[in-house]
C-alpha cells in the first residue's frame, strides 16, 4: 500500500505543503479533494518523483521511495496522469501506450494479456482509435488515453490528477465506471483528484481534504462531510455565504 | 478479453518490423526510381551529380535519425562523414600512391594497404568509438547547449584533418583511393540507409525516443531514460553518415576537408529541414527536391540566354537559395513539407479516410 506522510514543501515563500498525508490500498479508490491552490498536483509530483519533499516520506509495500526519481518511482510501481495533459501528441494512440509497455517488469502472461495495448485501448474506450494521432483525439480520449498509458507500467498504484475536468455528465459517468473496473479487474488503489464531488462521492470510499498545503479532514464521505472544517472551506464560513449549488452537493451526500 | 490478447506480445514485436521494413522500401521507392532513370539515361556528368546527390540523401538520413527522432538540434554530423570518408582513404590507397601523398604516416599506415573488405569495418569502427565518446556528452544536453556542442566536435574534426598532415595531407586533396564504388553501390547504400532510419524509427528504441521528444517530463515519468536512447541514436545516425563518408570517397576517389564542413552541414541541414525532420520520408523529400532545385539554380547562376536573351551571371544564388528555403520553412512551415507523416502512414490514413467516408454515405 501507499502511505505519505508529513510532507512539507515550499516554493520560494509560499508553503505549498504543510504536513500533507495520503494513503491509499491495493484495489481501493480514494478521494483527495480541496480548493484551487490547496497543494493536491504538488503533493502528486512529490509521490511521483518530480518534485523533491523538504521533509516526510513516500512510502510503497515497505519500500522507502522519498527523493528517487520519477522512473525509479513508476517501476516501483506508481503511475500518474496530469491535470494538464501530456499526452505523446505526435505518437499514434496504440504506440502511446506501447511505449509505456516497453519499460514494464516481468509480468505473468495472464497479467501481460490485460494490460497488452490492444486490451488496454478496450478497456478505455480508444480501439476505433488506435491508428490515429493522440493530438487529433478530442480532449475527453486524450485523458483516457493518459490513464491508458499510466496502466500499461502496470502500476499498483494510479494517481488521477482531475481526469472529469472538461468532461460533460456522460462522459464522468463512463470514466467512473472506467475506474472502479481498473480497480476491481486490474487491483490497482486509486487516488483520484477532483472538484466534481458529485463524482468523488460516487466512486470514493475513503477521502482525504486539504487546504493550504494541510490535511484538514479524512474518512468516508458521509463523515467528512460533516466535518465543520470541510463545510467552512466549502461553503465559506457561516452557511449563507455558500451559493445554493454548493450547499445541495455537500448535503447530498 | 484476456485470451484473445494473450498473442499480443509477440505479434507487436513483429508488427514493427513490418512496418519499419515496408515503410522504408515504399519510401525508397522514388530513389530507385530516380537513380535507375539516371543510370540508364543521363550522360555521365549527371551521373556524377546523382551521386553526390544520394550521399547527400545518405548523410540527411542520418542526420534525421538523430535529430528528427530526439528532437536535439545538432550540426556536427559532417565530422563523422569525413571520419568514414579519410578512415577509407588511409586504409585502402595504395602503398605506391601513399608513399607520394602521405609517406611519414603514423603507425606504419603508409606501409600497408588494406583490401575494402578490412578497411570498411575498421573505419566504421573508428567512426563507432568517436561516436561513442562524443554521445556520452552529447546525450546530457539538450537545445542551445547541444547545437554548440556538436559544432565544436565538428571544428575540432575538421582542425584534426587540417593540422595532421602526415595523417591526413592538410588541406590538400587526397588522391588516389580505390574507385570501388559506382552509381548503383550509392543507390543501394541510400535504400539500405532509409530503411535501416526507418526500421530504428520504429523499433522500441525509436519510439521511446520520440516520446522524450515529445514530452520529456511524461517520458521520465513513464521510466524511460532519454540520455540512453539518445546515445544510441547518436551512435546510428554516426554510423550512417561514416557510411556515406566511405561510399563518396570510394565513388570521387579523392577527399579534402573542406568538402565535409559547414557548406555540407549547411546544404543537408537545409534538406532535412525543408522535408521535415520527423520523418523518413521528410529526409527523402527535401534531399530530392533541393538537389533538383539547386541544379536548376546553378544553371542559372552562370547566365543562360533565355529565348535568345543572355542573363546576366548571378554568382552566390545558390547560397542564396539554401538561406531562404531554411527561413522560409522554419517561418511557414516549421514541421516541413512531410509534417508528422511519413509516406506510406499517409496513404494509409488516406485509405481509412475514404472508407470512413463510404461507410458513411
Ligand atoms: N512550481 C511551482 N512554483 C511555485 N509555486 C508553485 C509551484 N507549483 C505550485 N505552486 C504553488 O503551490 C500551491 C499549490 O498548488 P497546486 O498544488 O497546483 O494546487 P492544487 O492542485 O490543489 O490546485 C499554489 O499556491 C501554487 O501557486
Ligand atoms: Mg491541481
Amino acid at each position: 500500500m501507499l502511505s505519505v506522510s508529513g510532507i512539507r514543501k515550499a516554493f520560494g515563500g509560499v508553503q505549498a505543503l504543510d504536513n500533507a498525508v495520503l494513503r491509499c490500498d491495493p484495489g481501493e479508490i480514494v478521494g483527495l479533494i480541496g480548493p484551487n491552490g490547496a497543494g493536491k498536483s504538488t503533493l502528486v509530483n512529490v509521490v511521483t518523483g518530480v518534485l523533491r519533499p523538504d521533509a516526510g516520506t513516500v512510502v510503497l509495500g515497505g519500500r522507502d521511495l522519498t527523493g528517487t526519481g520519477p522512473g525509479a518511482i513508476c517501476s516501483a510501481g506508481i503511475a500518474r496522469t496530469y491535470q494538464n495533459l501530456r499526452v505523446f501528441h505526435s505518437l499514434t494512440v496504440m504506440q502511446n501506450v506501447e511505449v509505456a509497455h516497453s519499460r514494464c517488469r516481468q509480468l505473468t502472461p495472464d497479467r501481460a494479456a490485460r494490460v497488452s495495448a490492444s486490451a488496454l485501448l478496450k478497456t478505455f474506450g480508444l480501439e476505433r482509435h488506435a491508428n490515429a494521432l493522440a493530438g487529433e483525439l478530442s480532449y475527453g480520449s486524450q485523458r483516457r488515453l493518459e490513464m491508458a498509458r499510466a496502466m500499461a507500467t502496470v502500476p499498483q498504484i494510479l494517481l488521477l490528477d482531475e481526469p472529469a475536468a472538461g468532461l460533460n455528465d456522460e462522459e464522468t459517468d463512463q470514466l467512473g465506471e472506467v475506474i472502479r473496473l481498473v480497480a476491481t479487474q486490474m487491483g490497482a488503489g486509486i487516488v483520484v483528484i477532483d472538484h466534481d464531488l458529485k463524482f468523488i462521492n460516487d466512486i470514493c470510499r475513503h477521502l482525504f481534504v486539504m487546504d493550504q498545503g494541510r490535511p484538514i479532514a479524512e474518512g468516508t464521505p458521509e463523515r467528512v462531510w460533516k466535518d465543520p472544517r470541510v463545510i467552512e472551506v466549502y461553503v465559506g464560513p457561516g452557511t449563507e455565504t455558500g451559493t445554493g449549488d454548493q450547499r445541495d452537493t455537500v448535503q447530498g451526500v | 478479453m484476456t485470451t484473445d490478447a494473450l498473442p499480443a506480445t509477440p505479434s507487436a514485436a513483429s508488427r514493427w518490423i513490418l512496418r519499419g521494413l515496408t515503410g522504408g522500401i515504399i519510401t525508397a521507392l522514388p530513389v530507385v526510381a530516380i537513380g535507375l532513370y539516371f543510370i540508364g539515361f543521363a550522360p555521365n556528368y549527371y551521373q556524377h551529380l546523382a551521386a553526390a546527390a544520394l550521399v547527400n540523401l545518405i548523410i540527411v538520413v542520418g542526420l534525421q535519425v538523430f535529430m528528427g527522432n530526439s528532437g536535439v538540434p545538432q550540426l556536427g554530423h559532417s565530422a563523422f562523414v569525413g571520419l568514414g570518408a579519410y578512415g577509407l582513404a588511409i586504409l585502402a590507397t595504395p602503398v605506391a600512391l601513399k608513399k607520394l601523398s602521405i609517406p611519414h604516416a603514423p603507425f606504419g599506415l603508409s606501409q600497408i594497404t588494406l583490401s575494402p573488405v578490412i578497411a570498411i569495418p575498421i573505419s566504421f569502427v573508428v567512426v563507432a568509438v568517436l561516436a561513442l565518446v562524443s554521445g556520452r556528452i552529447i546525450s546530457r544536453l539538450s537545445g542551445v547547449a547541444a547545437t554548440i556542442v556538436s559544432l565544436a566536435f565538428l571544428v575540432i574534426v575538421h582542425s584534426v584533418f587540417l593540422h595532421w598532415p602526415e595523417l591526413f595531407k592538410g588541406n590538400q586533396a587526397f588522391f588516389g583511393i580505390p574507385k570501388i564504388f559506382g552509381l548503383p553501390a550509392i543507390i543501394a547504400g541510400a535504400v539500405a540507409a532509409i530503411v535501416i532510419a526507418r526500421l530504428f524509427r520504429e523499433s522500441a528504441t525509436g519510439l521511446q525516443l520520440r516520446a522524450t521528444a515529445d514530452n520529456l517530463q511524461a517520458a521520465e515519468a513513464l521510466a524511460l531514460d532519454s540520455r540512453a536512447l539518445r546515445r544510441r541514436a547518436w551512435l546510428l545516425s554516426a554510423l550512417i553518415c561514416g557510411a556515406a563518408g566511405m561510399l563518396y570517397a570510394g565513388f570521387a576517389g579523392t577527399i579534402s576537408p573542406k568538402v565535409f564542413y559547414f557548406q555540407q552541414v549547411f546544404l543537408t541541414l537545409a534538406m532535412l529541414i525543408l522535408g521535415g525532420m520527423g520523418t523518413v520520408t521528410g529526409a527523402m523529400l527535401g534531399t530530392i527536391l533541393l538537389s533538383f532545385g539547386l541544379e536548376a539554380i546553378r544553371s542559372v547562376e552562370t547566365g543562360v540566354s533565355v529565348l535568345g536573351i543572355q542573363m546576366p551571371a548571378m554568382l552566390g544564388l545558390s547560397g542564396v537559395a539554401l538561406g531562404v528555403v531554411i527561413v522560409l520553412c522554419m517561418a511557414l512551415r516549421p514541421q516541413g513539407i512531410s509534417g508528422r507523416y511519413e509516406l506510406d502512414e499517409a496513404i494509409g490514413a488516406l485509405l481509412r479516410r475514404n472508407s470512413r467516408m463510404d461507410k458513411a454515405e
